[in-house]
């Protein structure tokens, strides 16, 4: 392969890893509380709509993402709402949110599109860094993003630190690993998990505006298309870290970039091979990654004192 | 400190008649107890006794029906784990409440620090505590990583770090080996010096002697003795423990009771059958270690033969590795060395040894933790009489499971072992505990076993059923079972076993045919001595 | 260990109601907010479902593979296993059947049926395999791998219809018409129930005596109750969660072979998505009793078919029936809530 190809593959790789890392750093949070949220398709569903409808109201992509922030914030609370004060199963709470999410954007871009075809989406362009743009190969790959995957990588490393080196992080470890000791410690184990149930909603709502206002521009029907999932299996494989959620994300989104250009580069392959690469990647994953230590030990369980 | 000092000063502590139910149970009963500065005070009892939700109380983690707190002269409501910490009480619990994955320095800063750790500071200050304290830890190192003493120690220093006026440890030498028990003590007589007060919740003997300075002991929620410590004998302690009155004669005459030499009933009792002697060797265990679930060593090199018609009792103080040793016999765990035998078996290939093929081969067990391994709550009588047989290809015909004869069977359980209960199809979470546990015993004991292996079978029971479950455990032992009695109880063990090994300290002493000790010798044994 | 605290459960009782309010005045909200009025959508919808002689012959035809995948899921949720991967065993057993079509030409018709619906459930029992042997073995979790091999599935579908599979005319990405042998035939003339209504109900018998009266249900249920006493008894908690992924992937398969040779006639891409997550809906209300599964079927069913008809008589669109959905999983949850007894566990 050129060059040129590897670059190409490579910036896109980074702008298809977006989606993923944000619903990943924010679940990441979410099991580190030990929430388990497997409805983070449903809300991505639901950040990817409202950040079209309001981008195009507002006519600022910015727009976008604050309302699919707000919808996610209040889809993760709805989450929280059951697991964590009416302490109901995690998985089958998060299964209706996958269907809710599926449902209210289904539901609202019907009614918007119904009066005719949408007009353009104002959505994110990519960020022109003079000189650094203009480098070779590290120009496209690494300078020449929209601006919300600098805020995304700059989230990571943000969480990496706070997770490990303050004392909100020790608390939210310590809520998820043995919420008795925190409660010990004196924290609120359940408002620490509302907070996080509302932060994991918020990052899954940014990875659906991304999705629909930075890689692609419009929203389509069950656009997520699994992300949501892959994103959950990010988290696994990257073992609760939010760095090695970014390296997890980017194989992810490189993985469905190459299958796209694999697919015309190999015409004799059947192209649905190249198609399932990131869901095979995420098994793979799964099963690489699953009975670590690194498994938050309370995690899908709710606490209840005494 | 001068005398009149301690008058003027109010109690660290004063508990006044304080009371918890749960359900229909009265778990503390009308309890009142005074610590002052620089008191070491012995809270005593046998499991169930009551000690634990007394600590519960004090540390905040349940509330009282009835009674009050009063700290230092104030009456208070202890709401929460931080009310208590505020009120200068600190609580070591016997389940350490410590996050494996923290460092040390991490376990200070939880709850403490919300912003940026500051973590060459956080490692001075636990060096400094520890200094203080003259203990030894490590601020870098994993919790997961230390062994129990060394995750105590880090309790306890995060006890200290708060500047308590009343240390609260709950069964601290349980789990310790007999040197980082003393290690402990001698912690204990250091802040005694320092004036803060002690509350030493235990139901080891030794402790008591060795660093006490007054005894409490609890007897069934109350509150049977509350003495200084000089002047005490051991067997009073026991004797108060057992049975709550401080007469030997008289404890003994009620073990005897619960030990079936005399019907509850006030007939005559059987004359003890004189059973044959032990048959051959079912099941063997050789050099055997048993790891605790944290990866502490439990016991080292434990060896035994269990024969066919004798009752080998397995006595000490909870967590020497009983529950370990029982849960490898049953085939739910492997020992971390050496090799456990069943003569039954056809094969040698360990990776056989499952619960099922055991169960299979004619091994029943009851487990200490009844609730956690032995019953679903939510399933019926039935479904649970027929735990232990279905899953194994019993109670089938033509292929389906034979839910008439297992009613059947179920009904005659109930009625045989008097099982309070409305009907099979009652969920067995409804029952009370002693009720699950006839019910675990009934079917364990349903089926023929060749071998049975049995965890404090009678622990948490009534007398008068204690005497029916100790009666049933002879007669399976004369019709030719090997039985494995786990117990902490001399009166229990003397009543039934032929022989006796104490696990003590990290290791096994004996066999020993009973006929061949005293109870004193055990006792001795069980305390690690 | 202690007694259990008799602790008072109002704030959580009260919180559940508020809950279930919301979303009420949701779903009412949102028809409002497409200029209908609920109480007549409702209406509509009950009608357009059940009412109508065509409504609920569509509901019976839709509430087959929702009862087969229920039952199912219904096994696997007893364990204490999720299996969301309902679609994707349904497509792979599909495929599988159409594929040993070859091999079955020239046999009885009878003893042909029933080796298409073998096949059918080989094919599904053999995805879901995969991901019980996937969590028995590594411990990956089932609800992530089933749900990655549902994306799987479809895309295995769309090369077999293009490729080997595919019809001899190679033009569309179909597979040929079933021979008519091969067709299970229709129950009642004028609609499209077939004799897959037959098989459902079949399925339900056979999985109620499973779980009810054999030692493998009898371990099933165990293991979901209480996993530690069910290894202590002697079930092998390994080879539950594989058994149960292996049995909801072949009732699966079932459904998928009964859609293909009693409804569609052929494979083609997307014939048959959305009964897996709404399977799981079928079984949790039936309270994952397989003899209430029918019922909750038809229930499911009847709301799909029912919203089509609001989605074509007004301006209420059609994915309303995922938020439906979703609110009646949350409904059923919060009134589990309002139940719970403030008792021993």
């Amino acid at each position: 392969m050129d060059w040129i190809v590897i670059t190409g593959l490579l910036a896109s790789g980074v702008r298809f890893a977006m989606p993923i890392l944000f619903a990943a750093l924010g679940e990441t949070v979410g099991q580190r509380a030990g929430v388990l949220n497997v409805g983070l398709e449903g809300i991505m569903l639901v950040g990817a709509f409202l950040a079209v409808v309001v981008a195009m109201q507002t006519g600022t992509p910015w727009g976008g993402l604050a309302a699919a922030i707000a919808g996610g914030t209040a889809m993760g609370l709805l989450h929280g709402v059951f697991c964590v004060r009416l302490k109901v199963d995690q998985i089958v709470a998060g299964i209706a949110l996958i269907l809710l999410g599926l449902g209210l954007s289904g539901f609202g871009y019907r009614l918007v599109t119904a009066g005719g075809a949408p007009g353009q989406v104002p959505g994110f362009q990519r960020l022109n860094l003079g000189p650094l743009s203009d480098l070779p190969f590290l120009g496209p790959v690494l300078f020449s993003h929209p601006a919300p995957v600098y805020l995304g990588l700059a989230c990571a490393v943000a969480l990496a630190w706070g997770l490990s080196r303050t004392g909100i992080g020790l608390g939210i470890r310590a809520v998820g690993e043995n919420p008795k000791a925190a409660d010990a410690a004196g924290i609120d184990v359940d408002r620490v998990r509302m907070a996080a149930c509302a932060f994991g909603g918020a990052m899954a709502g940014v990875g659906g505006a991304f999705l629909s206002t930075a890689q692609l521009a419009g929203f389509v029907e069950n656009m997520v298309s699994g992300r949501g999932f892959i994103a959950i299996a990010c988290v696994v494989f990257a073992r609760w870290n939010p760095l090695g959620a970014v390296a997890v994300a980017l194989a992810f989104g490189i993985a469905e970039a190459a299958q796209i250009r694999l697919q015309t580069l190999y015409p004799g392959v059947p192209y649905q091979a190249f198609v399932l690469l990131p869901y095979v990647l995420a098994l793979v994953g799964l099963v690489s990654a699953a009975r670590t230590v690194h498994l938050p030990s309370a995690l899908a369980r709710p606490y209840r004192k005494d | 400190m001068t005398p009149t000092a301690t008058r003027v000063e109010p109690p660290v502590l004063a508990l006044s008649g304080l009371t918890r139910r749960y359900g229909d149970v009265v778990a503390v009963d009308a309890l009142s107890l005074t610590l002052r500065r620089g008191e070491v005070v012995a809270l005593l009892g046998e499991n169930g006794a009551g000690k634990s939700t007394v600590v519960n109380m004090v540390a905040g983690m349940t509330q009282p029906d009835a009674g009050t707190i009063t700290i230092r002269g104030e009456p208070r409501r202890l709401t929460s784990a931080r009310a208590a910490l505020g009120a200068g009480i600190g609580v070591v619990h016997q389940h350490y409440a410590l996050v494996s994955s923290f460092t040390v320095a991490e376990s200070f800063a939880l709850g403490e620090v919300a912003g940026r750790l500051d973590r060459p500071a956080l490692a001075a200050r636990v060096r400094g505590l520890a200094a203080e304290a003259g203990l030894s830890v490590d601020p870098g190192a994993m919790i997961g990583s230390l062994d129990v003493a060394g995750q105590q120690r880090v309790e306890i220093l995060k006890a200290l770090a708060r500047d308590i006026d009343l240390l609260v440890l709950d069964e601290p030498a349980a789990v310790l080996t007999p040197d980082d028990a003393e290690r402990l003590f001698a912690m204990v007589r250091r802040l005694r010096d320092r004036g803060v007060a002690v509350l030493l919740i235990t139901h080891r003997l030794a402790d008591v002697f060795s660093v006490c300075d007054r005894a409490a002991v609890m007897h069934r929620g109350r509150l049977v003795a509350d003495r200084p410590v000089a002047g005490l004998t051991a067997a009073e302690l026991v004797s108060l423990m057992i049975a709550g009155v401080p007469d030997a004669a008289a404890a003994a005459a009620l073990a005897r009771t619960a030990t079936g030499d005399l019907s509850p009933d006030g007939h005559a009792p059987a004359p003890p059958a004189p059973h044959a002697p032990a048959g051959p060797a079912v099941m063997r265990v050789r050099d055997v270690t048993l790891r605790r679930a944290n990866g502490s060593v439990a016991v080292a090199g434990v060896g035994f033969d269990l024969h066919a018609g004798e009752i080998l009792a397995v006595a000490g103080v909870d967590g020497n590795g009983q529950t370990e040793l029982v849960r490898c016999m049953a085939g739910l765990e492997r020992p971390a060395a050496g090799r456990i035998t069943l003569e039954a078996a056809t094969s040698d290939d360990p990776s056989g040894w499952t619960p099922g093929h055991l169960r299979a081969l004619g091994v029943a067990h009851v487990p200490d933790d009844r609730r956690r391994h032995a019953i679903a709550p939510g399933l019926g009588l039935l479904d649970n009489f027929l735990l232990s047989h279905v899953p194994i290809g019993r109670y089938l015909r033509r292929g389906l499971v034979d839910r008439v004869q297992g009613r059947a069977d179920t009904e005659a359980a109930i009625a045989a072992f008097g099982i309070r209960a409305t009907g099979p199809d009652q969920p067995v979470g409804r029952l009370s505990g002693g009720n699950q546990q006839k019910l675990v015993l009934a079917r364990e004991l349903s089926a023929q076993p060749r071998v049975v292996l049995a965890a404090h079978p009678s622990r948490g029971l009534d007398i008068r059923t204690i005497a029916f479950v100790q009666d049933r455990l002879r007669a399976e032992r004369d019709r030719g079972a090997a039985i494995l009695l786990v117990s902490a109880d001399m009166g229990e063990i003397e009543g039934l076993a032929d022989r006796v090994i104490v696990l003590a300290g990290g290791t096994a002493r004996g066999p020993v045919p009973l006929a061949q000790t005293t109870r004193a010798e055990v006792g001795a044994w069980m305390a690690g001595h | 260990m202690d007694g259990r605290t008799l602790t008072p459960r109002r704030p959580e009782a009260r919180l559940a109601l508020v809950v279930l309010a919301a979303g009420v005045a949701l779903l009412a909200g949102l028809i409002w907010l497409a200029g209908e009025n609920a109480l007549r959508a409702l209406v509509a919808l009950v009608q357009g479902g059940f009412l109508t002689p065509s409504g609920l012959a569509d509901t019976v035809v839709r509430a087959i593979p929702l009862c087969l995948i229920g039952l199912g899921v219904a096994c696997a949720f007893r364990a204490g296993v999720f299996n969301i991967g309902g679609d994707g065993q349904l497509l792979i057993g599909a495929c599988a059947a159409v594929a040993v079509v070859p091999l079955l030409a020239g046999l009885p018709a009878p003893l042909a049926l029933a080796g298409l619906m073998l096949a059918g459930m080989a094919g599904g029992a053999a995805w879901g395999l995969v991901a019980g042997v996937l969590k028995a073995r590594f411990g990956a979790n089932e609800i992530i791998a089933t749900i990655m091999l549902n994306y799987i599935a479809v895309q295995v579908l769309s090369w077999l219809v293009r490729g080997p599979l595919q019809e001899p005319a190679g033009v569309f990405p179909r597979s040929a018409r079933l021979p008519g042998e091969l067709r299970l035939p229709v129950l009642i003339d004028g609609t499209r129930i077939s004799a897959g209504l037959v098989v459902a109900l079949v399925a339900v018998g056979v999985v109620w005596i499973l779980l009810a009266r054999s030692r493998w249900g009898y371990g099933v249920t165990l293991t979901g109750q209480n996993a530690e006493a069910a290894r202590y008894g002697g079930v092998r908690p390994g080879w539950v969660a594989i058994s149960v992924l292996a049995a909801g992937g072949a009732l699966a398969g079932l459904a998928g072979t009964v859609e293909v040779a009693g409804l569609h006639g052929r494979l083609q891409e997307g014939f048959a998505t959305g009964f897996g997550i709404t399977a799981i809906a079928v079984a949790l209300l039936a309270r994952l009793n397989p003899l209430w599964v029918p019922v909750t079927a038809m229930g499911f069913a009847g709301l799909y078919v029912g919203s089509g008809t609001v989605a074509r008589a007004t301006a209420v669109p059609f994915p309303l029936v995922n938020v439906i959905e979703a609110v009646v999983i949350l409904g059923f949850l919060a009134l589990g809530v309002l139940r719970r007894r403030p008792a021993l566990e």
